[in-house]
């Protein structure tokens, strides 16, 4: 009766992600895009490539633990709008707090919403995709607050803080994305928390009923999405010069985008960093490559969103294949 | 066989594999015109199965399917509903918030005029017939929800029968029922069978098998074992064919020396049961019986802290428990082993190790970090212990075979210590062999100091296995019998009180 099924290598769960076929899509566009415009293969470009996913990077690091662990979190972008805009005001020249105490209540914005998030969704109960998508309406209200006051950046380690480049050529923020994603990528591994996280997404049931303190992990959950937000926000405000009530708008499309074609599976219990890392890399070069052919804007958002549809529609024809019942 | 009005339906050698079982293996039966054909055998037999391939819910791998005698591919449950096969799962599949005449026409609403509006005159007077051909007295316009469980079940027939029906299959249909539904239920079927209906009816109560049925098929571990009509064989024969050996090595059954009471559970209240006393002393096994339905489940949930407990107390070795979660009865050294071993047991994504370790990875080390070579070394001790057939520690559970799974699930409470062992139909969907395996470790734990609780369905199993076994019947305890006192017969009357 008992029969010795293969052996699931890391390598082979790899192939079974969507990564795979995102990576034969994007080396098609890469090399249309390097025959397409002399200005795409340039260090300079690529240097640009690298920065500008600096929020999103980071922004995804902990949207992904909360999608491990079975959750949603659409309220990212205004929160690191507000941890941005809030940090702008306190750097202001006339205020000037000092830039430690700036961070400190930058990440302790972030995740204090976080904190609420995971609350509302464990203790309350209301659906994920629902608390944050309130969430998001009302931390972007309150973002306006300080609209009139369009803080202007000055504080020179701030402004470094996002645009320094290593030895001219490597940007400091994806060193940032790097250490986060490693450190993280360990977390899963290594910790109980990262053990807890992928059963409760794997099956939330049974979490309970092994025992497993299914609130108090969801809960960190958040808050460390809401760390991620903060650190963002920071970054928003570094590497635009000022503190404006709409950055990070959208943001949250775009960190689903990359997460779910990392081959983070919704609903929890399946997802590395290594896949985030490789479809952040992509959905920014594809990104940029549009700029640089001057492919209009409304272009480049249905080039976006119909790559999401056809690597994880490939992803899901490639499953079916291998799916036995009806 | 001069009573054949002919052959309606043939499946010819069919196989179906899952990952790690072979669950139906070159499996034939036929069905003639208006007959009813039993299919028995244990959890796990393959019955369940054969008809999902019947109903298009599952490809079969390989085999023929021939239905009024061509050949015919069943690719999804719309081809299958249009060749004229019912069926009525164990599990209803009703719209609790809609009318009875809206359940019996879902999908195939009555329309009249050029936009096609629903004709709901003409719907709820065909709804009243079809009730009516099966001699019920149902409202069409009561709203689904509020009736009860057999009631409904006649609902799904009458859906079944309002477009032609040549094949009815009824999988477990008793499950729920009391004595006397079960008899109106037999009723039908018989009114059904005279307008020649052909039954498949699946079931496990032997006693059912020959009121009803005329001829019998028996499946075991995937295999068909035989096919004989009903009136020449007798309960023994059958159990034999079901089990595949002498009952005695079927239910292996050891005195344990029973010692002092380790759980007392005193007028215990909580949604889906009231008032529920029993004792449970240290190297027993107390078996739970009921119905569906009669808050077995519930029961064990609440002990387990899965279920709030409104009123009454639980003590373990004479100290009050205030179980308000599922881990508060893990360090308690309480553990449950699910019903439902895929939604409530298993990870089925991770490994066996880490399915093995997951109520207990703070024990396994002192700091944050998951200790992964104690792991390992847990997980192969249990491997070890309880015989696990596994290829390595890393493989991912969801391609065992049940009884292995089920031996994991087990593993994992083992590993935290359980004292208390609560087992909630330990032996559904797995097959003969793992069966008696899993009876062994039971008693292994009681041999140990352990104590057992388990829910089982399979009267059979309870008699043999259980000490002493508590009968509830709607959420209320109605009898308690010794393992020498009780009988097939009196556990069903009182499970029925």
């Amino acid at each position: 009766m008992e029969k010795v099924e293969k052996k699931y290598s890391a390598f082979m769960n790899f192939l079974r992600t969507p990564t795979p076929t995102l990576i034969g899509i994007y080396i098609v566009m890469f090399i249309l895009f390097s025959l397409a415009s002399k200005n795409f293969l340039v260090i300079q470009n690529i240097k640009g490539i690298f920065n500008n996913f600096a929020v999103y990077g980071i922004l995804s690091a902990g949207v992904t633990i909360v999608m491990i662990g079975g959750g949603f979190d659409l309220s990212i972008g205004s929160t690191a709008g507000l941890a941005g805009i809030v940090s702008a005001v306190l750097l202001m020249k006339n205020i000037e707090v000092p830039t430690p105490v700036v961070f400190l209540i930058a990440i302790v914005i972030g995740c204090t919403v976080g904190l609420i998030n995971g609350i509302i969704i464990t203790k309350v109960g209301i659906n994920p995709i629902i608390t944050t998508l309130g969430m998001l309406a009302i931390i972007r209200g309150v973002c306006y607050f300080w609209a009139d006051l369009n803080p202007r950046i000055y504080n020179v380690f701030v402004q470094n803080l996002g645009r320094i480049y290593i030895g001219n050529v490597f940007p400091i923020t994806t060193i940032y994305i790097i250490v986060a994603f490693v450190i993280l990528t360990l977390v899963l591994k290594f910790t109980r928390f990262g053990r807890d996280l992928f059963t409760i997404g794997g099956n939330e049931n049974l979490a309970r009923l092994a025992g497993i303190h299914v609130d108090r992990i969801k809960i960190i959950s958040y808050v460390i999405s809401g760390f991620f937000c903060s650190i963002a926000g920071l970054l928003l405000i570094s590497q635009l010069g000022s503190g404006r009530p709409e950055y990070g708008t959208g943001a949250e499309l775009e960190v689903l985008t990359i997460i779910v074609l990392g081959g983070v599976v919704v609903g929890g219990g399946k997802g590395n960093f290594l896949g985030v890392f490789i479809a952040l890399i992509i959905i920014q070069t594809i990104s940029n490559g549009m700029v640089l052919l001057a492919v209009p804007v409304f272009m480049r958002m249905v080039v976006k969103g119909a790559l999401l549809v056809l690597v994880i529609a490939i992803d899901a024809l490639r499953s079916r294949r291998n799916l036995q019942l009806y | 066989m001069s009573e054949n009005n002919g052959v309606v339906l043939r499946m010819e050698n069919i196989t179906k594999t899952f990952p790690g079982v072979v669950a139906l293996d070159n499996v034939s039966i036929d069905l003639n015109k208006g007959e009813v054909l039993g299919i028995l055998g244990e959890n796990g037999a393959g019955k369940s199965t054969l008809i999902k391939i019947l109903a298009g819910n599952y490809i079969k791998d390989s085999g023929d399917i021939f239905v009024d005698g061509q050949k015919f591919e069943i690719r999804g449950p719309a081809e299958a509903v249009a060749s004229g096969i019912r069926v009525i799962y164990q599990e209803l599949n009703t719209l609790n918030n809609l009318t009875v005449a809206e359940n019996i026409f879902i999908g195939e609403q009555i329309v009249k005029g050029p936009f096609r509006v629903v004709d709901w005159k003409t719907m709820i007077k065909r709804a009243f017939e079809l009730l009516d051909t099966l001699n019920v007295k149902l409202d069409p316009n009561a709203i689904m929800g509020d009736l009860t469980i057999s009631e409904k079940q006649i609902v799904e027939i009458a859906k079944a029968i309002s477009k032609e029906a040549k094949i009815l299959v009824m999988d477990e249909p008793t499950a729920a029922l009391s004595e006397e539904e079960t008899q109106s239920l037999f009723k039908i079927i018989r009114t059904l069978k005279s307008k020649g209906v052909s039954i498949i009816y699946i079931s496990h109560r032997l006693k059912e098998i020959f009121e009803i049925t005329d001829r019998v098929t028996v499946l075991r571990d995937g295999k068909k074992v035989g096919i004989l009509k009903t009136e020449d064989t007798d309960e023994n024969k059958l159990v034999e064919m079901m089990v595949g050996r002498d009952i005695k090595d079927m239910y292996p059954k050891r005195e344990v020396k029973i010692g002092d009471i380790v759980m007392k559970v005193q007028n215990l209240k909580a949604e889906g049961f009231n008032d529920i006393s029993f004792r449970l002393k240290k190297g027993e096994i107390l078996g739970i019986f009921g119905l569906l339905g009669s808050g077995r489940t519930s029961l064990v949930k609440a002990l387990f802290g899965a279920n709030k407990i409104k009123s009454g107390e639980i003590f373990v070795n004479g100290k009050k428990l205030h179980v308000k979660s599922p881990s508060i009865a893990r360090d308690e050294k309480i553990g449950l082993v699910p019903l439902d071993r895929k939604t409530e047991g298993l990870a089925l994504m991770m490994g066996v190790k880490e399915n093995i370790t997951l109520a207990n990875i703070k024990d396994l080390g002192k700091s944050f970090l998951i200790a992964k070579a104690n792991e390992r070394k847990k997980a192969n001790k249990w491997i070890e212990e309880i015989g696990i057939r596994t290829p390595s520690v890393d493989q991912e559970v969801n391609s065992l075979s049940g009884g292995n799974q089920q031996k994991v699930v087990l593993a994992k409470w083992l590993e935290s210590g359980s004292q208390i062992i609560i087992l909630n139909e330990p032996t559904r969907g797995i097959d003969v062999g793992a069966k008696i395996e899993i009876y062994k470790l039971m008693q292994d734990l009681c041999e140990r100091g352990s104590s057992v609780i388990m829910i089982s369905s399979e009267l059979p199993e309870i008699m043999s296995i259980a000490d002493r076994i508590i009968v509830m019947s709607k959420g209320r305890f109605t009898d308690e019998y010794a393992r020498k006192e009780a009988s097939e017969e009196k556990l069903l009357h009182s499970a029925c009180l």
